[in-house]
C-alpha cells in the first residue's frame, strides 16, 4: 500500500523549546515517520538539526520572498476562519490558567488587511530570539495559521495532523484551502489548565478545531471525556491515543539522607495540584519523620507554596528546588523513592512513565490520563490527600508492596511506546482515508 | 552640662551561601566564607580601623575625658579573628586606653533571651569569656540582641551578675520624657536599666544624613548644645558602630562632625561615663515595668524576626533541634547549630527587608531551612554513629 502523506502542524519542537508538548511531538513524529511520509511545520525550527525520516519546517527559517511566491500564486485563496477571530488578547500564556485580559486587539475594522496578506513583519515575528509564548501570542497564532495555509497549498499531503491549540486555526486554514481531513491532537485543554468554568480565546479555539476537525486524538480516554463533556465534542470522533515515553537513560544515585525522597516534578500551578502534594507531606510527616519531600520546578503558586509549607510546619521535611534542568531532573530523579503526581487534571502525565523508568513507585491521581497505563501505580483522587498520603507511608514501610509496584510499573512502560501510539494514528488516518 | 554614655554596637552577619536541596547531607558548610570576608574587609577599611583610630585620638585627646563602650558581637570577632585578626589588635588598643567599656551580649546575636532562656544566658557567658580573653575585662553590662528588653530578660541579666542592662526608649511606651534617667525591672535590686535616647541617637543616625530632615545639614556644635540642654540624670546614645564610614560614607564628614562633637561636648564639660560607670554612680530613680519583650524596631515590635510563617518555621525548628545536638556533645556540632541562630537570618527572612544579600525572603528561606535539614542529618548520623538513640524528636 502507498504510504500516507501526512502534514503535521506543530508549535513546540525540540531542541528549541523542550516543553512537554515538544516532547510528545517528536516522539511520536519520529515514530510516524517509519511508516507515513511526513512534513512538519512549526513557527522556530533549528535549520541546522536534522531529523531521522521526516522533514521539519520552522516558520523563522521561510524567506519572505518564497511565502509571497506561493501566496500571489495560480492558488490564491481567502482566508476563512479569520473571519471568526473578532477580537484576540495580547498576552496568552498557554501554561497558565490565568488568561491575559487586558489589551484586546479589534481585528474587525482592519481585519481584512492584516488577515489578507502575509507581510514582511509577520515573518519577523518568529525570528528573533523571544520566546515563543512571550508577546502577541494571539498574532503569532493567527500569522502563522496564514504561512500554513499559504505553504499547504504547494504540498503534497493527504491529511493534517494539528497540535494542541495553537495550531487548530492553522489546521482548519489549511483544511479549507486543500480541502484535505483534518484531525486534531489534544494534548492539554484550557480545562485542564483553568477549570471547568474556563472560557475565553484559547477555550474557543479549542473547541472550534475540534469542531472542524475530522478526527480528535485525545492524549488519554481521560481527556477524551473532557473533550466530549466540556466542549460538546461528538464521541465518535474522539480517538484515545496514549503517549509514549523514550526510553532514558537511567542511572542510581546515592541518596545523601536516611529518609526516603518523595518527589513531586512539574510548574507549581494549580492544575498540578502542588497544595495537595504540600497537604499530603504533612499528613505523612505525622504518620512517619522517614521522609523528605522535595518540591521541583517553578510558577506562579511558588511562594505562595513556600508559606504554606512553612505554615503547616514542614519547613525542614519539605523543600524545593525552584527550575530544575534536565540534567538536574534526571539527578533527581536517580535518589528518588517515590514519585507522587496528585494533579487535578492530567490529560497524560508522562513525568510519571520517566519516574517509572527509574523504577520509582508512582502514587498519582485518577485525574490523569497515565493512570489508565500505569496499572501498577497507587491511585487515588486527586483531593483525597488522607488516601494519598496512607499510599505513600504504606510504599515508605512496606518493602513488598514497594517491590510489586515498581515491578508491574517495569511493565506499564514496556507498553507505552511512541510506535504504538502511531500506529493508533496511521489507524486514524486510513479510517479518515478509507484505506 | 550632661552626662552621656556612647555606646557602639558592631556586627557583620554570617551570611549563608545559597544552599539547594541537593547540598543536604553533602555540604556541611553553610557560610558564604569568601562573601563574609569580603564584607568583613571592605567594612574594616571603611569604618573600623579608621574609626577605632578616630576614637583612640580623641581619648588621648581629652586626657580620657571621652570614654565609651563597645558591643562586639561573638560572630563579627569570630570573622575578624579569622580574615582580619588585625582589626582584633586595633580593638585591643582602644581597650588599652582604659577607657573604653566592652559589653557582653549573646555570642550568637541569637534571639535565645525569646526562645530559650537557659541558651541565651550560655551564649551571654561564651561572649563573657571571649571579651575577656581578648580583652582583659569581664563584661558587667548587657546588650541583648536588637535590645531586646522585658522585666524576664533584666532579672536573666540580674542573675548573671550583670550590674546593667541597655534597653531602647521603646520601653517607656512613648513617653520618651524619662528616657534619660535609670531604672530598675520590678523586684530587681542590683541591675540597673539605662534607656537608650531614641530620638537623639537616631538625629546621629538616618537623620544626620537625610536632606529631608529639618535639621539637615546637622552642625556637630548644634547637636552638643541639645545634649547639654537635655534634662536627666544621663544620656545614653547607642548607633551601630557601622555609621562611621559605612552606613555614612567619609565624604558625608561623617568623621569630621563625631571628632568636632565629641571635643565640643567634652570643651563644654559635659561627662563622658561609660555605662558601668554610670550604673555605679547613679541611683536608680524608679520601677520600669516591662513585662513583655521590647526590641529596638519602631514600636518595639519583634515583628522583623518573627512577623511571617517563614520566620516562625525556622525560629521553631532551629530551637527544636537543641536536644539532640547538645546530645550529640560533638563541640563543632553545637557551635553550628548556635551560628543558625543568628537573628540576622530571621530578619532576611522578612519581605519588607531590603538590607539582604539574597534575592528574597523565600530564598533567604530555602536556603536556611536546607542547610538546618543537613545539620538534622548530621545530628542524626552522628546519633547512629555513637549508637545513642536517636532523639525523639528526630526518630
Amino acid at each position: 500500500m502507498k504510504r500516507i502523506k501526512v502534514l503535521k502542524l506543530g508549535w513546540e519542537f525540540p531542541p528549541l523549546i523542550n516543553g512537554g508538548l515538544g516532547i510528545a511531538c517528536m516522539g511520536i513524529s519520529r515514530a510516524l515517520a517509519k511508516k507515513v511520509d511526513l512534513q512538519v511545520i512549526v513557527p522556530k525550527s533549528d535549520a541546522s538539526v536534522h531529523y531521522e525520516g521526516f522533514n521539519l519546517t520552522g516558520v523563522n527559517n521561510l524567506r519572505f520572498e518564497d511565502v509571497e511566491r506561493h501566496e500571489n500564486g495560480e492558488l490564491s485563496y481567502e482566508y476563512e476562519s479569520f473571519a471568526l477571530v473578532q477580537q484576540a488578547p495580547i498576552s496568552l500564556d498557554p501554561y497558565t490558567s490565568i488568561e491575559g485580559s487586558e489589551g484586546y486587539i479589534n481585528f474587525t475594522h482592519e481585519g481584512k488587511i492584516l488577515f489578507s496578506k502575509v507581510h514582511r513583519s509577520d515573518l519577523e515575528l518568529f525570528q528573533n530570539n523571544d520566546d515563543l509564548y512571550a508577546g502577541d501570542l494571539a498574532r503569532k497564532v493567527v500569522e502563522y495559521s496564514k504561512i500554513c495555509a499559504v505553504m499547504a497549498q504547494s504540498m503534497d499531503f493527504d491529511v493534517v495532523h494539528a497540535h494542541d491549540w495553537m495550531t487548530y486555526l492553522a489546521g482548519v486554514e489549511v483544511k479549507r484551502a486543500t480541502g484535505k481531513p483534518l484531525v486534531v491532537h489534544l494534548h492539554a485543554s484550557q480545562f485542564d489548565r483553568a477549570g471547568a468554568d474556563a472560557r475565553g480565546w484559547i477555550y474557543e479555539l479549542e473547541k472550534y478545531g475540534m469542531e472542524q476537525a475530522d478526527a480528535v486524538c485525545a492524549v488519554s480516554k481521560y481527556t477524551g471525556t473532557v473533550a466530549s463533556g466540556h466542549y460538546g465534542i461528538n464521541s465518535d470522533k474522539i480517538y484515545p491515543v496514549h503517549n509514549g515515553a523514550d526510553p532514558v537513560k537511567v542511572f542510581r544515585g546515592k541518596k545523601k539522607f536516611p529518609e526516603k525522597l518523595v518527589l513531586f516534578l512539574g510548574r507549581l500551578t494549580a492544575q498540578k495540584g502542588p497544595e495537595f502534594f504540600l497537604e499530603i507531606a504533612a499528613k505523612v510527616l505525622e504518620k512517619t519523620d522517614n521522609a523528605r519531600f522535595v518540591m521541583a520546578g517553578t510558577g506562579e503558586k511558588l511562594r505562595q507554596l513556600i508559606e504554606t509549607g512553612a505554615f503547616h510546619g514542614v519547613g525542614d521535611k519539605f523543600h524545593f528546588t525552584g527550575f530544575l534542568n534536565k540534567e538536574k531532573v534526571n539527578e533527581l530523579l536517580s535518589i528518588t523513592d517515590i514519585y507522587c503526581m496528585p494533579s487535578v487534571s492530567e490529560p497524560f502525565g508522562l513525568s510519571a512513565l520517566e519516574a517509572a523508568q527509574f523504577n520509582i513507585p508512582a502514587v498519582i491521581s485518577k485525574q490523569s490520563g497515565v493512570a489508565e497505563v500505569m496499572k501498577g501505580a497507587l491511585k487515588a483522587d486527586f483531593w483525597d490527600v488522607e488516601m494519598m498520603a496512607n499510599q505513600i507511608v504504606s510504599l515508605i514501610e512496606d518493602e513488598e508492596l514497594y517491590a510489586k509496584v515498581v515491578e508491574q510499573s517495569t511493565q506499564d512502560i514496556q507498553s507505552s511506546t511512541w510506535d504504538s501510539a502511531a500506529d493508533k494514528v496511521i489507524a486514524i488516518y486510513e479510517k479518515l482515508l478509507n484505506r | 552640662m550632661s552626662q552621656i554614655t556612647l555606646t557602639f554596637v558592631a556586627h557583620q552577619p554570617n551570611r549563608l551561601i545559597p544552599y539547594d536541596f541537593f547540598k543536604i547531607g553533602e555540604h556541611a558548610f553553610y557560610e558564604d566564607d569568601e562573601l563574609n570576608g569580603r564584607i568583613l574587609n571592605e567594612v574594616a577599611e571603611r569604618c573600623y580601623l579608621p574609626a577605632n583610630r578616630m576614637m583612640k585620638q580623641l581619648i588621648e585627646l581629652t586626657d580620657g575625658q571621652f570614654r565609651f563602650a563597645l558591643v562586639l558581637s561573638g560572630v563579627i570577632l569570630e570573622q575578624a579573628r579569622y580574615h582580619r585578626p588585625d582589626l582584633i589588635d586595633s580593638f585591643r588598643e582602644l581597650a588599652d586606653t582604659g577607657c573604653v567599656e566592652f559589653i557582653s551580649a549573646p555570642y550568637y546575636t541569637s534571639l535565645g533571651s525569646i526562645y530559650q532562656s537557659e541558651e541565651f544566658e550560655q551564649q551571654v557567658i561564651e561572649h563573657c569569656d571571649l571579651i575577656e580573653e581578648l580583652f582583659d575585662q569581664r563584661p558587667t553590662t548587657l546588650w541583648n540582641t536588637g535590645m531586646l528588653y522585658s522585666n524576664a530578660i533584666a532579672a536573666k541579666a540580674q542573675a548573671m551578675g550583670m550590674t546593667g542592662i541597655i534597653a531602647d526608649s521603646n520601653v517607656l511606651q512613648g513617653d520618651d520624657s524619662h528616657c534619660n534617667e535609670l531604672f530598675t525591672a520590678p523586684l530587681i535590686s542590683k541591675t540597673k536599666t539605662l534607656v537608650r535616647n531614641r530620638r537623639l541617637s537616631n538625629d546621629l543616625g538616618a537623620n544626620r544624613v537625610d536632606p529631608s530632615w529639618s535639621e539637615y545639614p546637622l552642625s556637630p556644635y548644634t547637636f552638643a548644645d541639645w545634649v547639654r540642654n537635655e534634662p536627666g540624670q544621663v544620656i545614653n546614645l547607642c548607633l551601630d558602630y557601622e555609621i562611621l564610614g559605612e552606613r555614612q560614607a567619609d565624604s558625608t564628614g561623617v568623621f569630621e562632625f563625631w571628632r568636632s562633637m565629641i571635643q565640643a561636648l567634652c570643651f563644654q564639660d559635659n561627662t563622658f561615663l561609660t555605662p558601668s560607670e554610670a550604673v555605679a554612680l547613679l541611683p536608680s530613680v524608679g520601677t520600669l515595668d516591662c513585662p513583655s519583650p521590647v526590641s529596638k524596631f519602631p514600636y518595639g515590635t519583634l515583628t522583623p524576626w518573627n512577623g511571617n510563617v517563614m520566620q516562625q518555621e525556622a525560629i521553631k525548628k532551629i530551637y527544636d533541634l537543641e536536644e539532640s545536638v547538645k546530645a550529640s556533645g560533638d563541640a563543632d556540632m553545637i557551635h553550628v547549630w548556635r551560628k543558625l541562630q543568628s537573628a540576622d537570618h530571621f530578619t532576611y527572612m522578612d519581605k519588607e527587608n531590603k538590607f539582604t544579600p539574597y534575592a528574597s525572603s523565600f530564598d533567604a528561606y530555602i536556603y536556611y531551612m536546607n542547610a538546618l535539614a543537613d545539620l538534622q542529618v548530621r545530628v542524626k548520623t552522628t546519633a547512629k554513629y555513637q549508637g545513642k538513640p536517636i532523639p525523639s524528636n528526630l526518630a
